[in-house]
């Protein structure tokens, strides 16, 4: 497998299409599923796929060995995300004033929902909770590394993770109360 | 409650860390298309660079080749000075290739008494009647009436006739040279080549002399004012335009260009723009302290990088107390009761700046060619950032409060202008030139909506041509 991971790769390092194509095919699914994490839409997920894999496909040379390049890949995918939301990670939903607000914290409240549910819910953040809700509780950064890659400070970090599961506790309860066992 | 979200951490990455889905079909499609896209632009790209380099050896190749610095009127005046004037042998005058002519024909008599030391002989008939012929051009050309300096043209036309009709006659030359040595006409033919010549030189050149002795390099500094503003997309208009206005700052540097044809030149140099806009009250509101309306602080007890987007890039305040209404400011908290507003900023606004260092390349074109020259100018620059930052007018003067982030370092622009030279003498004179510059893409990076500033300057200057 990682064999024809290396010819595959060395194959599109020379442009060939078919090739790109074959590497594409392979982790498409798993990076279509990480950029919807990150965007609001479905839309914005396609969009930064693309964005993504061209990124990919133009920086390839980059990949001396193979056995890093499925995290390089997903490396690629989140900078991209990052770089569509960074700008907006400073601005402020008049809605998320309010639903952030004296939340109290569910335990296990996300046991009973499934992935997509997870997604759909993370999808309706806004991009400053949800970059740093992915950062954090997906990709295991720091706050110190959130802080950096999003330029805003650690403190700032930690509240906006705070205010980000507030936010998915209250929404997961009011769209998904009867299930949840308090 | 660390141990429940740790144990939370722990479930979303198991459900999200390995999340996949198929994505629709069209999205490698569009990627397909772009890569392909990708390697044509890079061709056509390479293919343009190619054609233009082409292009401009091939120009510059053809000035050269044209460009005689000495020009026809030196080579005009080398001839006279290596014959008549400097008393060579006859036979060394009027040869096309500036060698000796062929001695004449063997002779009993010698073609002239005194061959060398006068300067009105000539070399033989046909020569003589060219000669005649013209000076008499010349003359004409001065706006000299031969009349006035006694040659009649009726006896330059029996000349050339005659010689004309005795060119088959080997032996017949040193008849017709003598003839043409008595005559009176002789001496004033050659006088008038002489003021005919000189009233060429110094005043009246022919079109394609007076391009050959012009200068054709102008260097010059020129310094305007500029009004600059931005364009940008529809929707952003809607949100920005309330509190944006351009504003008005000023540009400069320094010019070379180069003449390539009677008309037109190629110009390019270095400038200095500072440009920007500014943010009006009460699009703006400035708070004496930063935590006024940031409650939570990290460890330094301040939160000390506040950024905003607005229609240029993202402000990033240095001191965090700044708050830009119209654009949803970054604080993530609704102002403190207890925030208060500076009375003294309040009011203010705020301004960016953008500096750049222009490089343009421009083709100008002269449509009047007088003492007051009018040239069309277009062409286009490549603009590299210097510098951004953020100030606010204070009564201590401009205090600057931050920078911008999300600028493109490198942009390109499109020029337009009209350019008014006032030729002051030979080798000075005044510009005044009136130029618009607008962007070709966005001054942001990908993650701002498009906005492309422009700039209308008057520059004027003063230009030096050699």
């Amino acid at each position: 497998m990682a064999e024809k991971l290396e010819i595959l790769l060395e194959e599109c390092k020379r442009g060939r299409p078919r090739s790109q194509e074959a590497l594409y095919k392979r982790f498409a699914s798993a990076m279509y599923g990480l950029c919807l994490q990150y965007a609001s839409s479905e839309e914005d997920a396609q969009d930064i796929m693309q964005d993504g894999f061209i990124k990919v496909f133009s920086k390839l040379d980059q990949v001396n060995n193979p056995a890093a390049f499925p995290g390089w890949i997903r490396r690629v995918m989140i900078n991209t995300a990052l770089e569509k939301y960074r700008s907006q990670v400073f601005l402020q939903r008049v809605d998320d004033i309010r639903e952030e607000m004296n939340e109290e914290t569910v335990d296990g409240i996300y046991d009973s929902l499934t992935s997509g549910e997870l997604v759909g819910l993370i999808q309706t953040l806004s991009p400053k909770y949800r970059l740093v809700f992915n950062l954090y509780a997906v990709e295991g950064y720091s706050h110190q590394e959130i802080s950096k890659e999003l330029g805003i400070t650690v403190g700032t970090s930690k509240s906006n993770l705070s205010r980000a599961r507030a936010i998915l506790q209250k929404k997961i309860k009011k769209s998904y109360g009867s299930a949840i066992a308090r | 409650m660390n141990e429940q979200q740790d144990r939370d951490k722990g479930i979303l990455k198991d459900r999200l860390g390995d999340y996949r889905v198929d994505p629709p079909a069209h999205v490698w499609a569009s990627i397909s298309a772009r890569l392909g896209r990708g390697s044509r632009r890079k061709m056509i790209l390479i293919s343009l660079s190619v054609a233009a380099t082409i292009a401009l050896a091939v120009l510059l190749g053809i000035n050269f080749l044209q460009w005689d610095p000495f020009g026809p009127m030196e080579t005009a005046r080398t001839e006279r000075g290596s014959g008549i004037e400097d008393g060579g042998s006859p036979g060394d005058r009027y040869t096309p290739t500036g060698t000796p002519a062929s001695p004449e024909p063997a002779s009993p008599e010698p073609a002239s008494p005194e061959p060398a030391d006068r300067p009105g002989a000539v070399a033989g008939p046909q020569e003589a009647a060219a000669h005649v012929e013209a000076s008499v051009d010349l003359a004409e050309k001065a706006g000299i009436r031969p009349e006035d300096v006694g040659i009649r043209t009726e006896e330059a036309v029996a000349l050339s006739d005659e010689a004309g009709a005795r060119t088959d006659e080997p032996g017949a030359p040193s008849e017709h040279l003598a003839r043409a040595e008595k005559s009176e006409t002789d001496e004033s033919i050659e006088g008038t080549i002489l003021i005919a010549q000189e009233e060429l030189q110094l005043d009246v050149p022919s079109g394609s002399e007076q391009e050959n002795r012009d200068p054709r390099w102008i260097v010059g500094a020129a310094l305007s004012p500029i009004y600059s503003y931005r364009d940008a997309e529809e929707q952003l208009l809607a949100v920005s335009s309330d509190y944006e206005r351009g504003i008005i700052s000023y540009a400069g540097g320094i010019h070379v260009s180069y003449r390539t044809g009677e008309r037109l030149a190629i110009e390019s140099g270095v400038l200095f723009n500072k440009m920007g806009i500014a943010i009006s009250a009460p699009g703006v509101q400035v708070f004496k302290q930063s935590f006024d309306f940031a409650p939570l602080r990290d460890e330094t007890g301040s939160s000390n990088i506040l950024a905003v987007s607005n229609s240029m890039g993202n402000i990033v305040s240095q001191s965090g107390d700044i708050y830009v209404n119209s654009y949803k400011a970054n604080q993530f908290y609704e102002l403190n009761s207890s925030a208060v507003a500076d009375e003294v900023y309040a009011d203010q606004g705020i301004r960016q700046n953008f500096d750049y260092l222009e490089l343009p390349f421009n083709v100008r074109y002269s449509v009047i060619k007088r003492d007051l020259e009018v040239q069309l100018v277009g062409g286009m620059s490549t603009n590299f950032l210097l510098n951004s930052n953020v100030t606010m007018p204070t009564t201590e003067g401009n205090l600057e409060i931050g920078y911008l982030t999300n600028l493109k370092t490198v942009n390109y622009s499109g020029n337009a202008g009209v350019g008014m030279i006032y030729h002051l003498q030979e080798h000075f004179s005044l510009r005044l030139e009136p130029r618009f510059r607008y962007f070709l893409n966005s001054i942001n990076d990908q993650t701002l909506p498009v906005t492309r500033p422009f700039t209308f300057g008057i520059y004027t200057g003063l230009n030096y041509r050699f």
